[in-house]
């Protein structure tokens, strides 16, 4: 029986629909990352979980219990759950302690227990010192860590992450990414976190769910993410991948034959004879020796990153615009490369814009 | 060049000049005058001693009185706007009800109505003649209870509960609503909620509405001279009034060192206010959206809450127009002797005409001349700050800060002698001035916030290619501030044309207000007549309301006071 399990769930507000289709399944103690573009509903799916929202259509059940569905409605007190808010939602009336400690006073803990349980939860975070601190007297991680022990505190069976990131610096964000690979192997419970950011997801989450227009795209662990992307906005969003347009002529086994730039190529991929999206990352690029290699192109620009050189090159004659690989070495602006696919995943297309929804990707690997 | 403290260092001449005109008016408008209180307030007694008047004043017995009295209805009125305030406002901000704006404007109608109408409905509503009362044979028997300290603490605390409701309005709008969902997540009820969180983040605007309220009732003129006069029931405000109308000028003194009391008071409260609201401000660290009402309120909040408001807003102003369809002063009212007859007969009434055609030019053009003032301040408080233009910000506060019955002592103690051989003593023009130095906040605040967003670029990008301090006040900030602008003037003509405070004190004959008419037409005994003329001055009201809003269509922005929140 899957612990977390969403069946067709859907959410408008008005006339906009925010959710279409939701369905996913969630074992026990995953740590499952809502990934996608800012708009695409990722939050609000966050927050039907919670309870904080109603869904229009469909259920949403939690350990074999139905907690929303059509006729029945388990409000957000009722269901047990941690939250760790995008702004924190420290309560700014009350110390840090007081902050930990509401929730258990509210259940009737004893006095004693409440004591040792907040000790133990602040320890946890590593803020024993700053216990009589008031949420304005705190930096912006100490914040976080507050608002991750106040969830912490109630021993729930599911912590719920909105954006805990966004407002932090990089530097921090590091550590508190690790900080929360560690509290999830510790306490056991179940993680959902809402992020924009795919790096972010690919660091901590043992599921990730890629989100876009309100639909779930794909969930998968991150490496099938990678390796075997869905679709072409799953492919594009992942890692900084790319798309190009080709034709599948037949099917071989496991492998396609991939009609590109006039040469056929046999790649592993799930798509069917007709065109298709031929998805890779830098990674599957390197450099061919003359009037050898499978695209011809000449290079756009180069930036030097994490020791290598990452080059942009215009391909030419297959139709995409701008595509990227590391090479080891600075090549001068209009070199003309040859370039060899060494592998890759192709996926269906269905009458998709190459060129344009290429376009729309350059920014973000150019700044990546 | 001029010095630097005209302005900032890139001000310009025409800035300079422009700076020194506007610390000469309120010099001559604000400072001077009431300057003229204190130094009046400071003078040796009669037999020389130091400070003499001031040592008379305070241990006379009727000062002790009043004093006490002021206190003791202030607190009491305080104590009724906080109550309701925080009831009224918890429930409408926290449950979704129904009709939540015409709700919302009903409560906050008790601040738009004038004092003396306000004080004119009470007693309609509670005499012993009450058109809504004695019907339902409730009206009370004997004397009107309302003629009382606890009527005036009524009538005070119901006038000033908006002070609260709207503190209270704003720092709900300002909560994040995470915090009421993180607080649902830990599965926290929401009566604990409520206790817990909410109110602790609203603490401080509560104590801060209180203040305000108190502020309000101390300074408040119309409610104790139309319920404390008849009751002997002195207070401050009140026994300044009738020692200038008893004895005249010769009081000058004693009154001035009544209304440096006043002050105190009313100064020493707004003091504590704006050091709580810096102490107790309770940082957020929430963000995002706005808490939003989403659970119902039940049947029975609902109906109390209808029930109350009605009962503040509706009745009293009920009573007060059956009143004045009544034909004659001690008629009760029933269907078969509805008249016109007090309509006709006010209309008819040259002096009433007279108060009506007074108080219209009058608050129009203390409302021309004050955004004439507000729009250059507001340009270069934004755009050249400095020195002397900080001084004058603290000094146009003052006469709206300090009651209304000190600024129209003070006229009265600077202007009594004639200046230069012109004397306005006695004159519209001393109502003017008195208008002007209390009322020009109400314009200078909202046009000041709206300059604070005007992007300096522009004015810069204006003076690249050229153009004038004139051009670019009229051209390019102006129209930039136009909607703020409109909004004061309209909430200045709304609030001088009711007023009575002032002219209480500075009018003469010809130059009566409405306010004043109302006043002494009640006063007189003719209770019918004071009630169609403020049912008369009541439409008026709700007229250029109206009208703002039409013209509000045209304007960008919510340019309206009603319009916020």
């Amino acid at each position: 029986m899957p612990h977390l399990s969403l069946r067709n769930i859907s959410k408008s507000f008005g006339e906009q629909d925010v959710l279409t289709g939701i369905g996913l399944e969630l074992p026990a103690g995953a740590f499952l990352a809502l990934l996608g573009p800012s708009g695409c509903g990722k939050t609000t799916l966050l927050r039907l979980i919670a309870g904080l929202e109603r869904p229009s259509q469909g259920s949403l059940w939690l350990d074999g219990r139905e907690l929303a569905g059509p006729s029945t409605f388990v409000l957000p007190e009722a269901r047990g759950l941690g939250m760790v808010f995008q702004s924190y939602a420290l309560w700014p009336s009350m110390t840090v302690q007081g902050n930990v400690e509401f929730g258990l006073k509210v259940q009737g803990m004893s006095r004693s227990e409440r004591k040792a349980r907040v000790a133990e939860v602040l320890a946890t975070v590593g803020l024993d010192a700053l216990a009589d601190r008031r949420p304005h007297e705190l930096s912006g991680g100490q914040r976080q860590r507050v608002a991750l022990a106040r969830s912490l505190a109630l021993r729930p069976r599911m912590i719920l992450l909105d954006e805990p990131l966004a407002n932090l610096d990089a530097h921090l964000r590091q550590s508190m990414l690790a900080e929360f690979r560690r509290l999830h192997a510790a306490t056991g419970a179940t993680f959902v976190f809402v992020t924009h950011d795919q790096d972010e997801a690919m660091a901590v989450a043992s599921h990730i769910a890629v989100m876009s227009q309100g639909r779930i795209e794909q969930v998968g662990t991150p490496e099938t993410l990678y390796r075997r992307p869905k679709t072409a906005m799953v492919a594009r969003f992942i890692s900084h991948g790319m798309t190009l347009p080709v034709e599948v002529t037949a099917r071989d086994g496991d492998l396609c034959r991939t009609l590109l730039n006039g040469q056929v190529l046999g790649l592993p991929g799930s798509a069917a004879e007709g065109p298709a999206w031929l998805c890779l990352h830098r990674e599957d690029l390197t450099i061919a020796p003359a009037g050898q290699g499978h695209i011809r192109a000449e290079v756009l620009g180069q930036n030097f990153r994490n020791g290598r050189y990452l080059t942009h090159v215009t391909p030419q004659g297959i139709g995409a615009d701008v595509l990227s690989l590391a090479l080891d070495h600075p090549v001068a602006q209009g070199t003309a490369l040859h370039i060899r696919i060494a592998s890759g995943w192709v996926i269906a297309r269905d009458g998709g814009t190459p060129v344009a929804s290429q376009g729309a990707y350059l920014t973000e690997r150019v700044d990546a | 060049m001029l010095p630097r403290m005209f302005g900032g260092s890139d001000a310009g001449n025409g800035e300079r000049w422009l700076v020194i005109a506007l610390f000469l008016y309120v010099l001559l408008v604000s400072v001077w005058p009431l300057g003229q209180v204190f130094l009046t307030a400071f003078q040796p007694g009669d037999d020389g001693r130091p400070l003499g008047l001031m040592a008379d004043t305070l241990t006379a017995r009727a000062t002790g009185r009043a004093l006490k009295n002021t206190l003791v209805v202030s607190l009491g009125s305080v104590a009724i706007s906080v109550g309701l305030g925080v009831a009224l406002a918890l429930t409408v901000g926290l449950l979704r009800m129904r009709a939540r704006a015409a709700l919302t404007f009903l409560i906050l109608m008790p601040l738009i109505i004038p004092s003396q109408t306000m004080a004119l409905s009470w007693i309609e509503l509670f005499g012993s003649n009450s058109p809504v009362l004695r019907p339902l044979g409730l009206a009370p028997q004997g004397a009107n209870p309302i003629y009382s300290s606890g009527g005036i603490a009524l009538v005070m605390g119901i006038e000033h509960m908006p002070l609260v409701f709207i503190a209270i309005r704003a720092a709900l709008s300002g909560l994040p609503a995470d915090l009421v969902e993180a607080a649902r997540i830990a599965a926290i009820p929401y009566p604990r909620i409520l206790r817990s969180i909410i109110l602790p983040i609203l603490a401080p605007s509560i104590l801060a509405g209180g203040l305000l309220a108190f502020t309000a009732a101390v300074g408040n003129f119309g409610v104790p001279a139309l319920l404390g006069i008849p009751a002997r029931v002195p207070v401050l405000t009140t026994l300044i009034y009738q020692r200038l109308n008893g004895f005249g000028p010769e009081a000058a003194g004693q009154v001035a060192v009544l209304a440096i009391l006043l002050t105190l008071i009313a100064v020493a409260a707004l003091l504590l206010r704006s050091l709580l609201t810096r102490q107790l401000r309770m940082p957020m660290s929430g963000s995002g959206r706005a808490f939003v009402a989403e659970h119902a309120a039940p049947g029975w909040a609902q109906v109390t809450i209808w029930a109350v408001v009605l009962m503040i807003a509706v009745l009293p102003l009920a009573a007060l127009t059956m009143t004045s369809f009544l034909p004659a002063v001690g008629v009760a009212f029933s269907a078969t002797n509805v008249s016109l007859a007090q309509y006709q007969a006010v209309l008819g009434n040259d002096a009433v005409l007279r108060a009506f055609a007074n108080s219209l030019w009058l608050s129009g053009l203390c409302a021309a001349i004050c955004v004439l003032v507000a729009v250059p301040y507001a340009y270069l408080a934004a755009h050249r700050p400095g020195p002397l233009l900080a001084a004058i910000d603290l000094m146009v506060e003052a006469p709206w800060v300090v009651p209304g019955t000190v600024v129209a002592l003070a006229m009265i103690l600077a202007f009594l002698q004639p200046i230069m051989g012109v004397s306005i003593y006695g004159t519209a023009a001393i109502i003017v001035l008195a208008y002007l130095a209390r009322f020009l906040p109400l314009v200078l605040r909202p046009v000041t916030a709206a300059a604070q967003l005007h992007d300096p670029a522009q004015d810069e990008a204006a003076r690249i290619i050229g153009a004038g301090l004139l051009r670019r006040l009229g051209q390019i900030f102006a129209p930039a501030v136009i909607a703020s602008t409109v909004g004061g003037a309209i909430l200045i003509m709304m609030t001088a044309m009711n007023e009575l405070t002032l002219s209480a004190l500075l009018w003469s004959t010809g130059n009566e207000t409405i306010g004043v008419m109302v006043f002494s037409l009640q006063y007189e005994g003719n209770s019918t007549a004071a009630a169609a003329v403020s049912v008369l001055s009541t439409l008026l009201l709700f007229a250029i309301c109206g009208l703002a809003q039409l013209l509000s269509r045209h304007l960008p922005g919510n340019a309206l006071p009603w319009q916020n929140g």
